[in-house]
């Protein structure tokens, strides 16, 4: 998990409606993240035409898919800043028990960096956050 | 914040011992933030839940879960 959630998880007081991951593209994981798209009734937002589903092929790719499902706005991300890939933010992520769920998210640190690379507007406006969060955390 | 421009006297910046920092001068609310640290990650959970079905709510929309 990156992006929002992962913030206020980290303790960052924002309010955010999309859930942002970074998927593992292996061929197991593809299977199982089809299965739930499918569970979930995925397609992708912003077509007013069409309800296009996401395909295998389409969550292979480094490129954002942004989809929305019956339990909200579900953002997979192929890479996210310069590049990164499931594999190489794995060892930057934490383990969490939280609403009954096992989580696994960016730490902190981590998330900084990304946003950093990442300058948009949005990662602006939460860039000061997360830092003023790191500090406060390492005051603790 | 501009240059020269006189400072909050509860800013991060200006704080003195003693008294608790509310605000930086770049606008962030630190009390917000350690309200958000006070809490267990299930807590803060919670929290984005019940601000995302508010927001909802007052936009006359259905909570998806």
């Amino acid at each position: 998990m990156v992006g929002g959630v992962c913030a206020v998880l980290h303790g960052a007081p924002v309010t955010t409606f999309d859930l942002d991951l970074v998927h593992s593209r292996s061929s197991q994981n593809l299977s199982s993240l089809m299965s739930a798209l499918n569970e979930l009734d995925a397609f992708y937002r912003g077509r007013v035409d069409q309800q296009l589903k996401p395909k295998r092929s389409h969550l292979l790719s480094s490129g954002h898919q942004l989809l929305m499902t019956n339990a909200g706005p579900l953002d997979l991300l192929g890479t996210i800043g310069a590049g990164h890939t499931y594999k190489d933010l794995l060892k930057h992520t934490v383990e969490l028990e939280a609403g009954g769920l096992h989580l696994r998210m960016l730490n902190l640190e981590k998330l900084i960096e990304i946003k950093k690379e990442t300058i948009t507007d949005k990662d602006k406006a939460m860039l000061p956050i997360l830092q003023h969060i790191l500090k406060e955390k390492q005051k603790q | 914040m501009k240059q020269n421009e006189p400072k909050h006297p509860l800013s991060e910046e200006t704080f003195s011992p003693g008294i608790t920092r509310t605000y930086t001068n770049d606008g962030i609310d630190l009390s917000l933030i350690r309200w958000m640290l006070s809490m267990t990650p299930t807590q803060r959970l919670q929290t984005l839940q019940n601000n995302i079905r508010s927001v909802m709510r007052l936009r006359g929309e259905k909570p998806t879960t």
